[in-house]
């Protein structure tokens, strides 16, 4: 054995690819020091050295706020986000066994817009002042985006579940809802129309540490749980024949990668807003860098699209300062030529 | 004794039956082989046996018990299916794909445990992969890859293995290269083989055991010099031939009729 090395200890014991590991440690490097130099740039320039500084409290007041207030939970956001839509992505290309899987087919997104923008709409009184707290909106956000997810499996369930009626009825779905939010979008005021196009073009800018703190949890969780699981969707990327010849439960553990997917999704999507493309790409890129291993393309995947999202976040604030361009305009504006390129190769296959 | 065994087993997809109250043993640690036309049902009797179609009604027998009282993964501990034509996803390597076999074996934290290794290593050995496993699934020749599915069965170190259509789009030498490699599996490893293969001279050339499908049911079934002749041909496959014996092996040989070009050899005049 040469590419890979056997870890064993009593009674765990795992495979492992050693070229997958030195691709994971490099990402960590290169997602570290993008941070550290994203941290510094913008309208208040900081070398490296001032930021590391004011992360730990030792820089100048201006530094430490600008960096412990605004820059460092924005891009901390970015990472979060990245990695979960990534990560959603990898679930249902593994699911489906089809590379232009991701969640912004299955609906996922455009039930967290819909539900975001009819939360400004109904929550807003005569005077377009909000009638609750702004804080309730990751939640709308969430629970939208869950629930279209939960649709689509409902509506595609026919004695369980199979992949391709599943991105049919997610195709389907996404067009009703966005058809519906464009709806509330000219019903509604104007300055909520604004707001919300930001949200669905996706942007990590105005986030606080409180918004962090709520979503780091939830992402380490569903990764660690999908790491567990990982080997099931291994399987079951050989066909459903061979998964359930080898004893794989497919039902069981298609519901579950279902909510591990949804649910990550929907975290990003809360938070950060319907930032496209990443669950597309991300995994793409993943799988040409370690190949189809389930085990090491989530982490890696995750790291790509934290990457993504934080050099798209990076892009928008500073390119065309001091106008705030939101994150989702640049994956989009890599990502639909990327989606153009992948089916144009699928063509020529 | 007997491997596996159905009562009284009828399948079918929607209203259609496809097979109809079927009783059917299939020996242990014999090379059995389904034969029959297009769509006479012999892959979906194959399908239902490995557990991946629900019957519509009667049940199946495994090692005495029914297969529908027992867990999924006992199941796959004592049989191992190969799908016909499966497809490894882009950049699998060949250890990745055969690595799967075990999962009846694994739990999430032992997921590489020093018999899976072993297995895995046997199975490599024995289908003569060892040297491609770390090369990719697509890089691979058509047999090669052939090979390499069946490892992946092996590492299931199950007792019986089913396969269906085995040969198929693989050019004549590999389809000789694949065959021999399951009779030495049946026949040094004593593994029970049941297969549905298209081509009835290489079937009778390699089956211990031939059954031939035919009307939501069993035509005739046995050893195939036994049972391989004009009038079997006739019904089960609606084909006129002559049956020789095969110049090589002793085995029955079909020799169809119909069109063809004559060739007229050395003088011996016409037919």
């Amino acid at each position: 054995m040469t590419k890979y090395t056997s870890f064993r200890m009593k009674a765990i014991s795992f495979l492992l690819d050693r070229r997958a590991l030195w691709v994971i440690a490099a990402l960590v490097c290169a997602v570290l020091v993008t941070a550290l130099l994203s941290i510094g740039l913008g309208e208040i320039f900081m070398t490296p050295d001032q930021v590391v500084k004011a992360l730990f409290g030792y820089g100048d007041e201006m530094n430490e706020l600008v960096v412990k207030q605004f820059r460092f939970p924005r891009i901390a956001m970015a990472v979060l986000a990245g990695a979960a839509l990534a990560v959603s992505g990898a679930i249902l290309q593994g699911m489906i066994r089809n590379p232009l899987a991701s969640p912004d087919i299955l609906g996922i997104t455009w039930g967290g817009a819909l539900a975001t923008i009819g939360f400004l709409t109904v929550f807003s009184d005569k005077a377009n002042a909000l009638t609750v707290s702004i804080q309730w909106m990751p939640l709308a956000s969430f629970t939208g985006a869950v629930l279209a997810g939960f649709l689509v499996f409902l509506l595609s369930w026919k004695n369980g579940i199979s992949p391709i009626r599943l991105v049919l009825i997610g195709i389907g779905l996404t067009a009703l809802l966005q058809a519906l939010t464009t709806l509330l979008m000219i019903v509604g005021p104007i300055y909520r129309a604004s707001e919300a196009n930001i949200w669905i073009t996706g942007s990590v800018h105005g986030t606080n540490g409180e918004d962090v703190l709520t979503l780091l949890p939830w992402v380490v969780i569903l990764l660690i749980l999908l790491m567990v699981y990982s080997r099931r969707v291994n399987l079951q990327e050989l066909g459903d024949d061979v998964a359930r010849g080898a004893g794989a439960m497919l039902l069981k553990d298609r519901i579950v990668l279902l909510l591990i997917s949804t649910a990550l999704a929907g975290g990003a999507v809360a938070f950060a807003g319907g930032v496209g493309f990443v669950g597309l790409m991300a995994p793409h890129i993943a799988r040409k860098l370690v190949g189809s291993s389930f085990g090491v393309l989530v982490p890696v995947s995750a790291l790509v699209g934290s990457m993504l999202v934080m050099i798209a976040d990076l892009i928008g604030r500073t390119l065309f300062s001091p106008l705030e361009v939101p994150a989702g305009v640049f994956t989009a504006a890599i990502g639909a030529p990327y989606f153009i390129y992948l089916l144009y190769r699928s063509r020529n296959k | 004794m007997y491997a596996l065994q159905t009562k009284d087993l009828t399948l079918g997809y929607g209203e259609q039956t496809v097979i109809d109250q079927l009783n059917l043993l299939i020996p242990k640690g014999e090379m059995s082989v389904l034969i029959g036309g297009n769509g006479c049902g012999k892959s979906t009797l194959l399908r239902s046996l490995a557990r991946l179609l629900k019957p519509h009604s009667g049940g199946i027998v495994l090692d005495g018990e029914a297969i529908s009282h027992m867990p999924t993964k006992e199941i796959a501990r004592k049989m191992a299916i190969l799908p016909q034509s499966p497809v490894a996803p882009e950049g699998l390597t060949v250890l990745q794909l055969v690595k799967q076999g075990r999962y009846p074996y694994q739990t999430w934290f032992s997921q590489w445990s020093e018999e899976d290794e072993n297995a895995v290593q046997k199975a490599l050995k024995a289908t003569h992969m060892e040297e491609y496993a770390e090369r990719n699934v697509d890089s691979l020749s058509g047999g090669q890859r052939q090979r390499a599915w069946i490892a992946l069965t092996l590492a299931q170190d199950t007792d019986i293995i089913l396969l269906d259509e085995p040969t198929t789009y693989l050019d004549l030498a590999h389809q000789v290269e694949v065959l021999d490699l399951l009779f030495e599996l049946n026949k040094e490893d004593n593994r029970t083989i049941l297969m549905v293969l298209h081509d009835l001279n290489l079937a009778c050339r390699y089956a211990d055991h031939i059954i031939a499908v035919k009307d939501k049911g069993i035509y005739d079934q046995g050893k195939p010099e036994d049972i391989v002749n004009v009038e079997l041909v006739e019904r089960v496959f609606g084909l006129q031939c002559d049956i020789i014996q095969d110049p090589l092996f002793g085995t029955p040989l079909c020799v169809p009729h119909g069109k063809g070009r004559r060739v007229h050899r050395d003088g011996a005049g016409g037919v």
